[in-house]
Protein backbone atom coordinates (compact mmCIF):
# COMPACT_ATOMS: atom_id res chain seq x y z
CA UNK A 1 0.00 0.00 0.00
CA UNK A 2 1.23 3.24 -0.67
CA UNK A 3 1.78 5.74 1.88
CA UNK A 4 1.24 9.22 1.54
CA UNK A 5 4.10 11.68 1.30
CA UNK A 6 4.29 14.95 3.65
CA UNK A 7 4.39 17.20 0.78
CA UNK A 8 1.17 15.47 -0.51
CA UNK A 9 -0.58 15.27 2.99
CA UNK A 10 0.10 19.37 2.98
CA UNK A 11 -0.96 19.84 -0.53
CA UNK A 12 -4.74 18.14 0.36
CA UNK A 13 -4.50 20.01 4.14
CA UNK A 14 -3.97 23.07 2.18
CA UNK A 15 -6.92 22.28 -0.32
CA UNK A 16 -9.22 21.29 2.42
CA UNK A 17 -8.49 24.55 4.47
CA UNK A 18 -11.66 26.32 4.44
CA UNK A 19 -12.41 29.28 6.24
CA UNK A 20 -12.92 28.08 9.99
CA UNK A 21 -14.39 30.15 13.08
CA UNK A 22 -12.59 30.99 15.66
CA UNK A 23 -13.99 29.16 18.57
CA UNK A 24 -15.43 30.92 21.40
CA UNK A 25 -13.63 31.33 24.25
CA UNK A 26 -14.03 28.94 26.91
CA UNK A 27 -16.58 31.09 29.40
CA UNK A 28 -18.49 32.23 26.32
CA UNK A 29 -19.20 28.29 25.46
CA UNK A 30 -19.76 27.78 29.24
CA UNK A 31 -22.75 29.74 28.91
CA UNK A 32 -23.94 28.85 25.71
CA UNK A 33 -23.98 25.57 27.23
CA UNK A 34 -26.48 26.80 30.32
CA UNK A 35 -28.79 28.51 27.71
CA UNK A 36 -28.97 25.63 26.24
CA UNK A 37 -29.20 22.66 28.90
CA UNK A 38 -30.52 25.20 31.70
CA UNK A 39 -34.25 24.91 30.18
CA UNK A 40 -34.32 21.57 29.45
CA UNK A 41 -33.36 20.96 33.44
CA UNK A 42 -36.10 23.72 34.33
CA UNK A 43 -38.51 21.15 32.43
CA UNK A 44 -37.74 18.19 34.29
CA UNK A 45 -38.07 19.32 37.30
CA UNK A 46 -41.40 20.95 36.46
CA UNK A 47 -42.69 17.79 35.35
CA UNK A 48 -41.63 16.61 38.68
CA UNK A 49 -43.69 18.64 39.97
CA UNK A 50 -42.08 21.73 42.04
CA UNK A 51 -41.98 21.58 45.69
CA UNK A 52 -44.88 22.78 47.63
CA UNK A 53 -42.84 25.26 49.72
CA UNK A 54 -41.01 26.96 47.34
CA UNK A 55 -42.09 30.69 47.28
CA UNK A 56 -41.15 30.35 50.87
CA UNK A 57 -37.97 28.61 50.45
CA UNK A 58 -36.89 31.61 47.56
CA UNK A 59 -37.13 33.25 50.90
CA UNK A 60 -34.61 31.07 52.44
CA UNK A 61 -31.27 32.59 52.55
CA UNK A 62 -29.89 29.09 53.25
CA UNK A 63 -31.41 27.51 50.60
CA UNK A 64 -30.46 30.50 47.94
CA UNK A 65 -26.94 30.17 48.57
CA UNK A 66 -26.87 26.64 48.43
CA UNK A 67 -28.53 27.15 44.67
CA UNK A 68 -26.12 29.58 43.89
CA UNK A 69 -23.10 27.93 44.72
CA UNK A 70 -24.35 24.72 42.65
CA UNK A 71 -24.94 26.99 39.89
CA UNK A 72 -21.62 28.27 40.30
CA UNK A 73 -20.23 24.80 40.36
CA UNK A 74 -22.19 23.36 37.21
CA UNK A 75 -20.83 26.90 35.21
CA UNK A 76 -17.23 26.93 36.37
CA UNK A 77 -17.16 22.80 35.89
CA UNK A 78 -18.43 23.57 32.10
CA UNK A 79 -16.07 26.36 31.75
CA UNK A 80 -12.82 23.68 33.18
CA UNK A 81 -14.16 21.41 30.59
CA UNK A 82 -13.82 23.95 27.50
CA UNK A 83 -10.35 25.08 28.53
CA UNK A 84 -9.47 21.48 28.27
CA UNK A 85 -9.59 21.38 25.04
CA UNK A 86 -7.53 25.00 24.04
CA UNK A 87 -3.87 23.54 23.24
CA UNK A 88 -1.51 25.48 25.25
CA UNK A 89 -4.55 26.46 27.83
CA UNK A 90 -2.70 27.31 31.73
CA UNK A 91 -3.17 24.59 34.22
CA UNK A 92 -3.35 27.87 36.54
CA UNK A 93 -6.45 28.66 34.79
CA UNK A 94 -8.03 25.59 34.95
CA UNK A 95 -6.90 24.93 38.99
CA UNK A 96 -8.95 28.38 39.21
CA UNK A 97 -11.92 27.56 37.62
CA UNK A 98 -12.21 24.04 39.54
CA UNK A 99 -12.23 25.53 43.15
CA UNK A 100 -16.26 26.12 43.03
CA UNK A 101 -16.83 23.20 41.90
CA UNK A 102 -14.32 21.55 44.82
CA UNK A 103 -16.07 23.97 47.46
CA UNK A 104 -19.90 22.51 46.00
CA UNK A 105 -18.63 18.55 46.23
CA UNK A 106 -16.86 19.22 49.42
CA UNK A 107 -20.22 20.97 51.09
CA UNK A 108 -22.09 17.94 50.03
CA UNK A 109 -20.28 15.75 51.50
CA UNK A 110 -20.23 17.60 54.94
CA UNK A 111 -23.65 18.05 54.35
CA UNK A 112 -23.89 14.10 54.26
CA UNK A 113 -21.45 13.88 57.33
CA UNK A 114 -23.79 16.60 59.20
CA UNK A 115 -27.32 15.41 58.74
CA UNK A 116 -26.20 12.05 60.09
CA UNK A 117 -24.45 13.64 62.69
CA UNK A 118 -27.38 15.02 63.96
CA UNK A 119 -30.10 13.03 62.92
CA UNK A 120 -28.44 9.65 64.43
CA UNK A 121 -30.86 6.83 64.80
CA UNK A 122 -33.85 8.91 63.70
CA UNK A 123 -32.39 9.52 60.39
CA UNK A 124 -34.54 8.68 57.08
CA UNK A 125 -33.60 5.00 55.86
CA UNK A 126 -31.43 5.51 53.02
CA UNK A 127 -33.12 3.31 50.51
CA UNK A 128 -36.15 6.30 51.37
CA UNK A 129 -34.00 8.61 48.42
CA UNK A 130 -33.99 5.68 45.94
CA UNK A 131 -36.07 7.91 43.68
CA UNK A 132 -33.51 11.01 43.68
CA UNK A 133 -30.78 8.45 41.96
CA UNK A 134 -32.59 8.04 38.38
CA UNK A 135 -34.00 11.65 38.63
CA UNK A 136 -30.67 13.14 38.71
CA UNK A 137 -29.38 10.79 35.94
CA UNK A 138 -32.33 11.77 33.30
CA UNK A 139 -31.80 15.59 34.54
CA UNK A 140 -28.53 15.18 33.96
CA UNK A 141 -28.36 13.49 30.69
CA UNK A 142 -29.05 15.68 27.77
CA UNK A 143 -26.87 18.27 29.43
CA UNK A 144 -24.10 15.80 29.43
CA UNK A 145 -24.53 14.99 25.45
CA UNK A 146 -24.74 18.92 24.71
CA UNK A 147 -21.76 19.40 26.47
CA UNK A 148 -20.37 16.75 24.84
CA UNK A 149 -21.12 17.49 21.28
CA UNK A 150 -19.63 21.04 21.84
CA UNK A 151 -16.65 19.89 23.95
CA UNK A 152 -15.92 18.01 20.48
CA UNK A 153 -14.89 20.54 18.59
CA UNK A 154 -11.80 21.20 21.01
CA UNK A 155 -8.95 19.77 21.04
CA UNK A 156 -9.01 15.97 23.06
CA UNK A 157 -6.09 16.46 25.05
CA UNK A 158 -7.24 14.62 27.64
CA UNK A 159 -10.54 13.08 27.02
CA UNK A 160 -11.59 11.59 30.23
CA UNK A 161 -10.22 14.63 32.57
CA UNK A 162 -12.46 17.21 29.77
CA UNK A 163 -15.07 14.86 29.40
CA UNK A 164 -15.62 14.15 32.85
CA UNK A 165 -15.99 17.64 34.08
CA UNK A 166 -18.56 17.65 31.42
CA UNK A 167 -20.37 15.19 33.41
CA UNK A 168 -19.57 17.19 36.85
CA UNK A 169 -21.31 20.15 34.97
CA UNK A 170 -23.97 18.08 33.77
CA UNK A 171 -24.57 16.62 37.43
CA UNK A 172 -24.66 20.05 38.67
CA UNK A 173 -27.00 21.21 36.91
CA UNK A 174 -29.31 18.42 37.14
CA UNK A 175 -28.69 18.63 41.43
CA UNK A 176 -29.96 22.01 41.09
CA UNK A 177 -33.17 21.27 38.78
CA UNK A 178 -33.76 19.00 41.48
CA UNK A 179 -33.40 21.26 44.07
CA UNK A 180 -36.46 22.85 43.12
CA UNK A 181 -38.31 19.77 43.43
CA UNK A 182 -37.75 18.04 46.75
CA UNK A 183 -39.36 19.44 49.53
CA UNK A 184 -37.71 16.96 52.14
CA UNK A 185 -34.26 16.87 52.79
CA UNK A 186 -31.87 15.14 54.79
CA UNK A 187 -29.22 12.15 54.59
CA UNK A 188 -31.00 9.92 52.63
CA UNK A 189 -31.46 12.66 49.52
CA UNK A 190 -27.68 14.02 50.11
CA UNK A 191 -26.33 10.50 49.81
CA UNK A 192 -27.93 9.62 46.08
CA UNK A 193 -27.91 12.92 44.93
CA UNK A 194 -23.54 12.63 45.69
CA UNK A 195 -24.05 9.36 44.04
CA UNK A 196 -25.24 10.22 41.28
CA UNK A 197 -23.04 13.10 40.62
CA UNK A 198 -20.25 10.41 41.22
CA UNK A 199 -21.91 8.47 38.60
CA UNK A 200 -22.33 11.09 36.08
CA UNK A 201 -18.72 12.05 36.17
CA UNK A 202 -16.74 8.88 36.34
CA UNK A 203 -19.28 7.32 33.21
CA UNK A 204 -18.54 10.64 31.38
CA UNK A 205 -15.38 10.33 32.07
CA UNK A 206 -15.05 6.78 30.44
CA UNK A 207 -16.85 7.78 28.02
CA UNK A 208 -14.14 10.98 27.13
CA UNK A 209 -11.59 8.03 25.23
CA UNK A 210 -14.56 7.13 22.84
CA UNK A 211 -16.09 10.37 22.29
CA UNK A 212 -13.26 12.75 21.97
CA UNK A 213 -10.57 11.37 19.59
CA UNK A 214 -8.36 12.70 16.77
CA UNK A 215 -9.48 12.47 13.86
CA UNK A 216 -6.66 10.44 11.97
CA UNK A 217 -8.63 9.41 8.24
CA UNK A 218 -7.23 11.17 5.48
CA UNK B 1 7.73 46.55 18.92
CA UNK B 2 10.43 47.37 16.51
CA UNK B 3 11.31 43.58 14.81
CA UNK B 4 15.63 44.09 15.60
CA UNK B 5 13.92 44.30 19.39
CA UNK B 6 12.09 41.08 18.45
CA UNK B 7 14.31 38.12 19.80
CA UNK B 8 14.45 35.08 17.30
CA UNK B 9 12.09 33.15 18.35
CA UNK B 10 9.07 35.99 18.81
CA UNK B 11 9.87 37.02 15.10
CA UNK B 12 9.32 33.14 14.37
CA UNK B 13 5.88 33.02 16.68
CA UNK B 14 4.91 36.18 14.94
CA UNK B 15 5.26 34.84 11.26
CA UNK B 16 3.88 31.65 12.15
CA UNK B 17 0.88 33.26 13.97
CA UNK B 18 0.38 35.50 10.91
CA UNK B 19 0.19 32.85 8.53
CA UNK B 20 -2.23 31.15 10.21
CA UNK B 21 -4.42 34.08 10.92
CA UNK B 22 -4.37 33.65 7.39
CA UNK B 23 -5.31 30.40 6.60
CA UNK B 24 -7.96 30.35 9.49
CA UNK B 25 -9.67 32.97 7.08
CA UNK B 26 -9.08 30.54 3.97
CA UNK B 27 -6.00 31.30 2.69
CA UNK B 28 -4.62 27.79 1.51
CA UNK B 29 -1.82 29.43 -0.11
CA UNK B 30 -0.03 30.99 3.35
CA UNK B 31 -2.11 28.07 5.09
CA UNK B 32 0.92 24.98 3.03
CA UNK B 33 3.26 27.97 3.85
CA UNK B 34 3.16 27.40 6.86
CA UNK B 35 2.79 24.23 7.32
CA UNK B 36 5.68 23.15 5.00
CA UNK B 37 7.59 25.85 8.19
CA UNK B 38 6.00 23.31 10.62
CA UNK B 39 7.19 20.34 9.04
CA UNK B 40 10.79 20.93 9.11
CA UNK B 41 10.46 22.40 12.67
CA UNK B 42 8.01 19.11 13.53
CA UNK B 43 10.81 16.74 11.98
CA UNK B 44 13.72 18.32 14.23
CA UNK B 45 11.48 18.38 17.47
CA UNK B 46 10.27 14.36 16.82
CA UNK B 47 13.19 13.17 15.80
CA UNK B 48 15.33 15.05 18.59
CA UNK B 49 12.90 13.56 21.40
CA UNK B 50 12.08 10.84 19.99
CA UNK B 51 15.48 9.16 18.88
CA UNK B 52 14.49 5.60 19.25
CA UNK B 53 12.39 5.97 16.33
CA UNK B 54 13.11 5.26 12.76
CA UNK B 55 13.00 7.87 9.58
CA UNK B 56 9.49 6.25 8.74
CA UNK B 57 7.85 6.68 12.42
CA UNK B 58 9.49 10.07 12.74
CA UNK B 59 7.41 11.22 9.40
CA UNK B 60 4.41 8.98 10.62
CA UNK B 61 4.40 11.02 14.18
CA UNK B 62 4.97 13.76 11.64
CA UNK B 63 1.96 13.49 9.90
CA UNK B 64 -0.26 12.95 12.69
CA UNK B 65 0.88 15.94 13.71
CA UNK B 66 -0.05 17.78 10.39
CA UNK B 67 -3.46 16.44 10.80
CA UNK B 68 -4.25 16.91 14.69
CA UNK B 69 -2.91 20.97 13.80
CA UNK B 70 -5.74 20.67 11.04
CA UNK B 71 -8.53 18.97 13.04
CA UNK B 72 -8.26 21.83 15.45
CA UNK B 73 -7.25 25.19 13.96
CA UNK B 74 -10.49 26.78 14.78
CA UNK B 75 -9.00 26.64 18.55
CA UNK B 76 -6.02 28.70 17.91
CA UNK B 77 -7.05 32.23 19.30
CA UNK B 78 -5.58 34.61 16.83
CA UNK B 79 -4.45 37.02 20.32
CA UNK B 80 -2.13 34.65 21.72
CA UNK B 81 1.40 33.29 20.89
CA UNK B 82 1.08 30.39 18.39
CA UNK B 83 4.02 28.26 19.18
CA UNK B 84 2.62 26.98 22.76
CA UNK B 85 -0.68 26.02 20.79
CA UNK B 86 1.37 24.17 18.35
CA UNK B 87 3.50 22.73 20.92
CA UNK B 88 0.72 21.24 23.24
CA UNK B 89 -0.25 19.57 20.00
CA UNK B 90 2.75 17.88 19.19
CA UNK B 91 3.69 17.05 23.12
CA UNK B 92 -0.51 15.44 23.00
CA UNK B 93 0.55 13.61 19.75
CA UNK B 94 3.91 12.60 20.45
CA UNK B 95 3.30 10.93 23.61
CA UNK B 96 -0.11 9.00 21.94
CA UNK B 97 2.91 7.95 19.47
CA UNK B 98 4.93 6.72 22.15
CA UNK B 99 2.17 4.94 23.85
CA UNK B 100 1.66 3.20 20.51
CA UNK B 101 5.14 2.63 19.73
CA UNK B 102 5.83 0.61 23.43
CA UNK B 103 3.00 -1.44 22.61
CA UNK B 104 3.79 -2.71 19.21
CA UNK B 105 7.45 -3.03 20.35
CA UNK B 106 6.06 -5.83 23.30
CA UNK B 107 3.91 -7.22 20.70
CA UNK B 108 6.60 -8.08 18.28
CA UNK B 109 9.34 -9.21 20.92
CA UNK B 110 6.51 -12.06 21.70
CA UNK B 111 6.06 -12.38 18.02
CA UNK B 112 9.99 -12.62 17.59
CA UNK B 113 10.33 -15.20 20.00
CA UNK B 114 6.99 -17.35 19.09
CA UNK B 115 8.45 -17.60 15.34
CA UNK B 116 12.09 -18.29 16.24
CA UNK B 117 10.51 -21.10 18.39
CA UNK B 118 9.14 -22.17 15.56
CA UNK B 119 11.91 -22.36 13.42
CA UNK B 120 14.59 -23.74 15.67
CA UNK B 121 15.60 -26.66 14.95
CA UNK B 122 17.43 -27.47 17.94
CA UNK B 123 14.71 -26.75 19.72
CA UNK B 124 12.24 -28.85 18.48
CA UNK B 125 14.85 -31.89 19.14
CA UNK B 126 12.91 -33.11 22.17
CA UNK B 127 10.83 -36.28 21.34
CA UNK B 128 7.92 -34.86 23.01
CA UNK B 129 7.52 -32.40 20.27
CA UNK B 130 5.03 -32.47 18.07
CA UNK B 131 6.41 -29.61 15.41
CA UNK B 132 5.49 -30.65 11.65
CA UNK B 133 7.45 -28.42 9.50
CA UNK B 134 5.44 -29.51 6.82
CA UNK B 135 2.48 -27.63 8.13
CA UNK B 136 4.32 -24.86 9.02
CA UNK B 137 5.25 -24.67 5.94
CA UNK B 138 2.07 -25.18 4.09
CA UNK B 139 1.08 -22.65 6.65
CA UNK B 140 3.25 -20.02 5.26
CA UNK B 141 2.45 -20.47 2.25
CA UNK B 142 -1.48 -20.36 2.44
CA UNK B 143 -0.97 -16.89 4.19
CA UNK B 144 -1.59 -13.58 2.03
CA UNK B 145 1.34 -12.76 -0.53
CA UNK B 146 1.96 -9.77 1.63
CA UNK B 147 2.48 -11.08 4.88
CA UNK B 148 3.77 -14.69 3.09
CA UNK B 149 6.45 -12.11 1.82
CA UNK B 150 7.45 -10.19 5.11
CA UNK B 151 7.29 -13.36 7.28
CA UNK B 152 9.87 -15.29 4.72
CA UNK B 153 12.04 -11.69 4.16
CA UNK B 154 12.12 -10.90 8.00
CA UNK B 155 12.52 -14.09 9.62
CA UNK B 156 13.17 -16.78 7.31
CA UNK B 157 16.24 -14.77 5.44
CA UNK B 158 16.71 -12.44 8.22
CA UNK B 159 16.56 -9.54 6.59
CA UNK B 160 16.66 -6.21 8.51
CA UNK B 161 13.59 -3.94 8.44
CA UNK B 162 15.28 -1.43 6.22
CA UNK B 163 16.57 -3.60 3.81
CA UNK B 164 13.11 -5.66 3.31
CA UNK B 165 11.29 -1.76 2.94
CA UNK B 166 14.03 -1.35 -0.04
CA UNK B 167 13.30 -4.61 -1.88
CA UNK B 168 9.92 -4.50 -1.48
CA UNK B 169 8.80 -0.78 -1.35
CA UNK B 170 6.56 -1.10 0.92
CA UNK B 171 6.73 1.06 4.24
CA UNK B 172 8.32 -0.23 7.17
CA UNK B 173 5.79 0.04 9.05
CA UNK B 174 3.18 -1.86 6.69
CA UNK B 175 6.28 -4.48 7.25
CA UNK B 176 5.68 -4.85 11.04
CA UNK B 177 1.69 -5.06 10.73
CA UNK B 178 2.17 -7.83 8.08
CA UNK B 179 4.51 -9.52 10.01
CA UNK B 180 2.58 -9.18 13.23
CA UNK B 181 -0.79 -10.62 11.12
CA UNK B 182 1.39 -13.07 9.58
CA UNK B 183 2.54 -14.78 12.93
CA UNK B 184 -0.74 -14.31 14.46
CA UNK B 185 -2.47 -16.09 11.85
CA UNK B 186 0.07 -18.61 11.57
CA UNK B 187 -0.37 -19.39 15.28
CA UNK B 188 -3.88 -19.92 14.98
CA UNK B 189 -3.25 -22.45 11.83
CA UNK B 190 -1.09 -24.56 13.61
CA UNK B 191 -2.52 -24.71 16.98
CA UNK B 192 -6.11 -26.11 15.01
CA UNK B 193 -3.59 -28.59 13.19
CA UNK B 194 -2.45 -30.06 16.13
CA UNK B 195 1.35 -28.41 15.99
CA UNK B 196 3.40 -27.18 18.99
CA UNK B 197 2.79 -23.68 18.72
Amino acid sequence: MRRTSTDELIHQLAADAAPVQVRRHPSALALLWLAGALPYVAVVAFALAPRGDLVAMLGDARFVLDAVLTLGAAVASAVAAFLTTVPGYERRALARWLVAPTIWIVSMGAGCVADWVVAGDHAMPISAGLHCFPAILVAGAIPAVFIAILLRRGAPLTPSLTLGLGGLASAALADLGLRFHHSETGLALLVWHSFAVVVLFATAGIAGRVVLTWRTAR
Amino acid sequence: MVPSAMNAHESADAQLAALMRQAQVGDQQAYATLLRDLTRRLRRVVAHMRSALGTDDVEDVVQEILLSIHQVRATYDPTRPFMPWVLAITRNRMADAARRHVRRARREIADSELLAAFCDTDANADGDDTLDYESLRRAIAALPSGQRQAIELLKLQGMSLQAASDATGQSVGALKVATHRAVMSLRKTLKGTGSRA
